[in-house]
């Protein structure tokens, strides 16, 4: 197997020292820093997760998964910047107000972390203006919104229409067990996403675009 | 068949015996504090306010049953965790009550009569009692099970990357072990002021969060345990709500023993009803985003789907899949209530 796969599998199956070492392993062998991030932790987060969307594995196995990519983002962080290698984007990412769930928001908020962004996560029962605070404060590429009440969902609306003129520079991306692709182009969402696999997929293409 | 009592009428159906027509107990106690114009607050805060702004809407509506709620925070508040209070939605945990694991040791264990705004519950229950008695259905929510209480005390993420990680497994039994006892004492205090039944949640327990094995694991020993003590020795029946997926765990969760299992519309409810059959009852499953928003028709046709599965057995209450919404139309409950009782009937041919 080679580092690389030795370092995916390792995030796969959550085991954050062997991520950790064979990083710094990698590191020391001179291996690119944009290599061991997109070949090692992204390709072991993506595989999460598929299989989280199928089914197969659950929140602890994410939840660990996405620990022991940290460990390896760790060792890496500090090389990033003189390595050529840029951030993807910056996400501010929060639940709407009202609204207290957050356990697939943060499971969005670690995937897009495994996938190379930024992540400010601004927790829960957000009102507009704190979405807009953010804005103006971290000069995202994208907000994600997650809702998942019915009653919650309008907030999504309201908050796209208070961004006023930060709404030309920043990708709205919604989600969360309510929300559909028709009720994101009913409010003028760029993208919805209906689980975190997904969501890192739509977000490579808001940035794209 | 003479008509029944709505006590009576609950009571046949998780007993298996022949109610004259389907119970309906809609799980809407933010609808009814909404409805009745005090504030979450105040109801949270006053078991007997409380109580009121649930008969008034009983009263207004015909169902057949109270359902005790609104909010899952009050055994975990009791127990040290930081719990925040809005007008309009029930109070809600905002941060876990221990900074480690080893802290389950610095835990006391609850006084159902004492502590934080339990004795508030209580009270909504001898006021329920006091005035719809043995009339209307009365189920006590004993907060939350072992497990998602668990959780709460230690903060969701870190409770199941503690299990994950599998490092101090005797500790994360003793916090459940803990927490399942507190959750026993409620149910207890529930019975002594005269509750017809006992309920709990524990969504963090089922497959829309944790795979089967925890559930095996961690789960249903706590589960089975407190249905085993709270049917057999405090001998009150006992309930288990399990909102978002159960698929995958049914054939294991029906080994609890429980009496009545609550499910919403992300289950399978034929395969659910296949595997609980004559041991444990359903209480559900209507789409509570058709309930709030939904028009009377859909929730008639809805129901009626629902009867089709689950007559001519006994063993079934309907209701909502969780927690109504507070702005849930008024009409969608009345269509409710209303198919229960135009097509909901038993009839003669006995229950099978
Ligand atoms: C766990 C849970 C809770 C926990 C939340 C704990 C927490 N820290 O989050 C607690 C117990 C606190 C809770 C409280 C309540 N809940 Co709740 N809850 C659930 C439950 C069982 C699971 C939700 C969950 O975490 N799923 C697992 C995650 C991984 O899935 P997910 O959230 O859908 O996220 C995925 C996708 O949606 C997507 N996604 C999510 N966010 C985002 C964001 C972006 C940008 C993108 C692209 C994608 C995306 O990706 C994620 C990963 O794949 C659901 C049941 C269900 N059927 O969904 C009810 C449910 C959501 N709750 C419900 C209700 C009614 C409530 C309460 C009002 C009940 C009450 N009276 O107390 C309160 C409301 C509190 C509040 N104001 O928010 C209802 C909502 C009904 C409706 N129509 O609106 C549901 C659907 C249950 C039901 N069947 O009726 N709840």
């Amino acid at each position: 197997m080679s580092d690389m796969q030795v370092i995916k599998e390792a995030v796969i199956g959550g085991n954050a020292a062997k991520v950790k070492e064979n990083t710094e392993k990698a590191v020391a062998e001179g291996v690119d820093v944009g290599i061991i991030l997109n070949d090692g932790l992204i390709a072991g987060m993506n595989v999460i997760g598929v299989r989280f969307k199928n089914n197969e594995i659950y929140v602890p196995e994410v939840l660990i998964a996405a620990r022991a990519m940290h460990a390896g983002m760790a060792v890496i962080k500090p090389l990033i910047a003189n390595s050529g290698v840029r951030e993807k984007g910056v996400v501010v990412l929060g639940t709407v107000k009202g609204d207290l769930h957050d356990i697939g928001k943060n499971l969005v908020g670690m995937m897009l972390e495994g996938a190379g962004y930024r992540v400010i996560d601004i927790g829960v029962d957000n009102a507009p203006d704190k979405f807009l605070k953010a804005v103006q404060e971290h000069n995202p590429q994208i907000v994600g919104m997650s809702a998942l009440l019915t009653t919650t969902m309008s907030h999504m609306k309201a908050t796209i229409e208070h961004l006023g003129a930060y709404r030309d520079s920043v990708k709205v991306m919604i989600g969360g067990a309510p929300v559909t692709q028709k009720f994101a182009d009913e409010i003028g969402a760029d993208a919805y996403a209906p689980d975190a696999a997904t969501a890192v997929e739509k977000a490579n293409q808001l940035v794209a675009s | 068949m003479s008509e029944m009592t709505s006590y009576q009428r609950c009571m046949a159906a998780i007993s298996w015996q022949r109610p004259d027509r389907v119970p309906v107990i809609p799980q809407n106690s933010d609808m009814a504090v909404a409805l009745s114009g005090y504030d979450m607050v105040e109801c949270s805060k006053d078991g007997r306010k409380l109580a009121l702004a649930m008969i008034e809407c009983q009263e207004r509506f015909g169902y057949d049953g109270h359902m005790m709620g609104p909010d899952a925070a009050i055994l975990a508040e009791a127990l040290g965790c930081p719990t925040e209070y809005r007008p309009q939605d029930p109070p809600a945990v905002s941060g876990p009550a221990l900074e480690k694991l080893e802290d389950v040791d610095k835990l006391k264990p609850i006084n159902p009569y004492k502590d934080g705004r339990l004795p508030q519950w209580l009270r909504a229950i001898q006021t329920l009692v006091e005035k719809s008695g043995e009339k209307v259905f009365i189920i006590g929510r004993a907060d939350q099970a072992g497990f998602t209480l668990a959780a709460l005390l230690r903060g969701l993420e870190p409770f199941l990357l503690d299990i994950a990680m599998g490092e101090k497994l005797d500790l994360v039994h003793k916090l459940i072990r803990f927490t399942n006892e507190c959750h026993i004492n409620l149910a207890k205090a529930m019975k002594e002021v005269g509750a017809h039944l006992t309920t709990c949640g524990d969504a963090f327990g089922g497959p829309s969060i944790v795979g089967p094995d925890v559930f095996r694991d961690y789960v249903f020993p706590y589960e089975k345990e407190a249905s085993r003590i709270i049917r057999k020795d405090i001998g009150i029946p006992y309930s288990i709500h399990i909102c978002g997926k159960t698929d995958a765990i049914q054939e294991q969760w029906v080994e609890t023993g429980a009496d009545v299992f609550e499910v919403d519309h992300l289950t399978d409810i034929r395969q659910l009803r296949r595997l609980s059959l004559g041991r444990t009852s359903i209480l559900g499953n209507l789409n509570t985003d058709m309930l709030a928003a939904g028009t009377p028709q859909e929730v008639e046709t809805a129901c009626r789907e629902l009867f089709d599965v689950m007559l001519p057995d006994s063993g079934f209450i309907l209701s909502s899949g969780c927690s109504m919404l507070a702005d849930s139309k008024p009409e969608n409950l009345e269509a409710m209530v209303e198919a229960a009782r135009r097509y909901g009937a038993y009839g003669n041919g006995g229950v099978r």
